[in-house]
């Protein structure tokens, strides 16, 4: 591979004329941001088609170097896929019989225009949403469906005319999905695929743990076809009201249980609550509530099961009970976090 | 990568793959999706890549630092979208290249109408920027781009060195990007210097 040294020649080079720079310097173009542009175009060759499994270290030093080169690589993948629609004859038939399509729908044209405005959704641009530590985030969705994330939690949106859908990249997400019959709200989660009409539910994915607890209506769950560590493609759970799906690779079924729908989505309101729940599980529940991260310094405590209330707004005090219940103590890392230990805990 | 970290360590690894994974999805999802796409022409294929890539980091449950994992992340991308390659058919590759390029500005019409517009718009824009260059540099990005020659088959039947094909290509680009900004002719023409 070839890669960027072919930089010696033409951009910036003495011979540019001094007119010639202000002219370009009153267009706004710097000869720093078209050698930007050289190399994002370098980029896009050397990655195209590569079945080269080195770049990635190289391309992520590259993107970091400079928070704007990521932004020219894309503007120079535009225009390299702005060549895609002429070409082969394939590509032509197609898009003459597109066009049709696009006449028929010419007196429809306005109306869907100001339709993507009012989604914001474009086919080419789902939306990501993402949660920090500590923080819970509500959104409002086009379609008058809304989010609630927990957390550390992150889900991928799309929704067009045709579909509603997201993806769950981890972490917690309550869905309150509005009814459109034809237009099924789908979300992928670890595995499972969950088909709403129109009701209300939760979804977690912990490290490849998924649960789906429902708390209005009833949604479909079912796994995504094949792949290992999944259950078998067939199988559709319709959960309802007061009901939890659970799925983990090392289980070969879904698991429907009944649940307290109060106390399972307190969480929305900051709040988390334990019934006898493993030490290990809870803190690292808890810890992403936590503006620094909460860890369980020894293996041994993860035995002892606690039960109770833990509020994002008093986690001090929750840290002080434990000490009151539990035979720990609590050291404080500063910026690093908070580590629970076995009070007679050996060094190290 | 586990070893080096002490016992105290093992809960903090747990904690910090979930937490990393989510702050490496915030921060680095537009690099690798824009990383994957380019390498497999769709973006649909490239959100699904990079969508497994999460997962299966998250699943790694392994104690490692945020760079570490960032590393990890884009290279598990890298060899989910390497074995994506391999299965497509030499065949398809030349018969259907850029027909799926073509599929990725405009995947299904019914859909989005006014997204079609404007891709026809901008190539039809692009298409007249090409025209204001020089006779050999659009010989040379016609047959790699539009005609679907490699690089090495261009520089052949042109009688040129790979690195001045490629560098033809990358000017050609930079030349587009700028018209396509509404840079004059003769201002672009002059930061490409052909």
């Amino acid at each position: 591979m070839s890669g960027p040294e072919v930089s010696q020649h033409g951009v910036g080079e003495p011979g540019a004329s001094t007119a010639g720079a202000a002219q370009a310097a009153a267009w706004g173009v710097a000869a720093a941001e078209v050698e930007r542009l050289r190399e994002a175009g370098e980029w896009v060759q050397r990655l195209r088609d590569s079945t080269d499994a080195s770049l990635s270290d190289e391309w992520l030093q590259w993107c970091q170097a400079d928070s704007r080169n990521l932004a020219a690589f894309e503007r120079m993948r535009e225009v390299w896929e702005g060549f895609g629609v002429v070409g082969t004859v394939p590509a032509r038939s197609r898009w003459v019989m597109r066009r049709s399509v696009v006449a028929a729908c010419a007196a429809l044209l306005l109306s869907v225009v100001a339709g993507v405005a009012v989604y914001g959704w474009r086919h080419s641009s789902a939306e990501l949403l993402a949660t920090r530590r500590g923080e819970l985030h509500r959104a409002m969705l086009a379609d008058g469906s809304s989010l609630e994330l927990a957390p550390l939690s992150g889900v991928r949106l799309e929704l067009t005319r045709a579909h509603r859908e997201a993806w769950l990249q981890g972490g917690q997400v309550f869905f309150a999905v509005k009814h459109d019959r034809s237009r099924p709200f789908i979300v992928h989660a670890g595995g499972l695929r969950i088909t709403a009409v129109g009701t209300a539910f939760d979804v977690r994915d912990v490290a490849g743990d998924v649960r789906v607890t429902v708390s209005e209506g009833r949604v479909n769950v079912s796994a995504e076809g094949g792949g290992a560590g999944r259950p078998p493609a067939p199988e559709v759970v319709q959960a309802t009201a007061g009901e939890r799906v659970t799925f983990s690779k090392s289980m070969s079924h879904l698991n429907l249980a009944s649940v307290d729908v109060e106390r399972a989505e307190s969480w929305r309101n900051g709040v988390l609550q334990f019934v006898a729940q493993p030490l290990d599980e809870v803190v690292a529940e808890v810890s992403v509530y936590s503006p620094r991260p909460i860890v369980l310094g020894d293996a041994a405590l993860k035995e002892l099961k606690f039960t109770g209330t833990v509020s994002q707004a008093h986690l001090d005090d929750w840290l002080a009970a434990l000490q009151a219940v539990f035979s720990v103590r609590i050291i404080d890392r500063g910026p690093d976090g908070i580590a629970i230990r076995a009070a007679a805990a050996p060094k190290g | 990568m586990a070893e080096t970290k002490a016992a105290e360590g093992e809960a903090e690894a747990l904690e910090l793959s979930a937490a990393a994974a989510s702050e490496l999805f915030r921060e680095h999802n537009r690099a690798l999706v824009g990383y994957l796409t380019a390498r497999l022409r769709t973006e649909q294929e490239a959100r699904e890549v990079a969508q497994e890539a999460y997962v299966r980091l998250l699943q790694l449950r392994e104690p490692g630092t945020p760079s570490l994992f960032r590393a990890y992340l884009f290279k598990i991308a890298t060899h989910l979208a390497i074995d994506r390659l391999r299965r497509r058919t030499v065949r398809q590759r030349v018969e259907h290249s850029v027909e799926v390029d073509a599929l990725s500005v405009a995947s299904d019409p019914a859909d989005d109408p006014a997204n079609q517009v404007l891709a026809r718009e901008r190539t039809e824009a692009l298409l007249r920027a090409l025209e204001e260059l020089p006779a050999k540099c659009r010989r040379v990005f016609t047959l790699h781009r539009l005609e679907g020659l490699t690089q090495p088959e261009v520089a052949r039947r042109l009688e040129l060195s790979e690195r001045m094909v490629r560098r033809y290509i990358t000017y050609t680009m930079i030349y587009c990007r700028l018209r396509l900004d509404g840079v004059p002719a003769d201002v672009a023409r002059q930061q490409v210097k052909l």
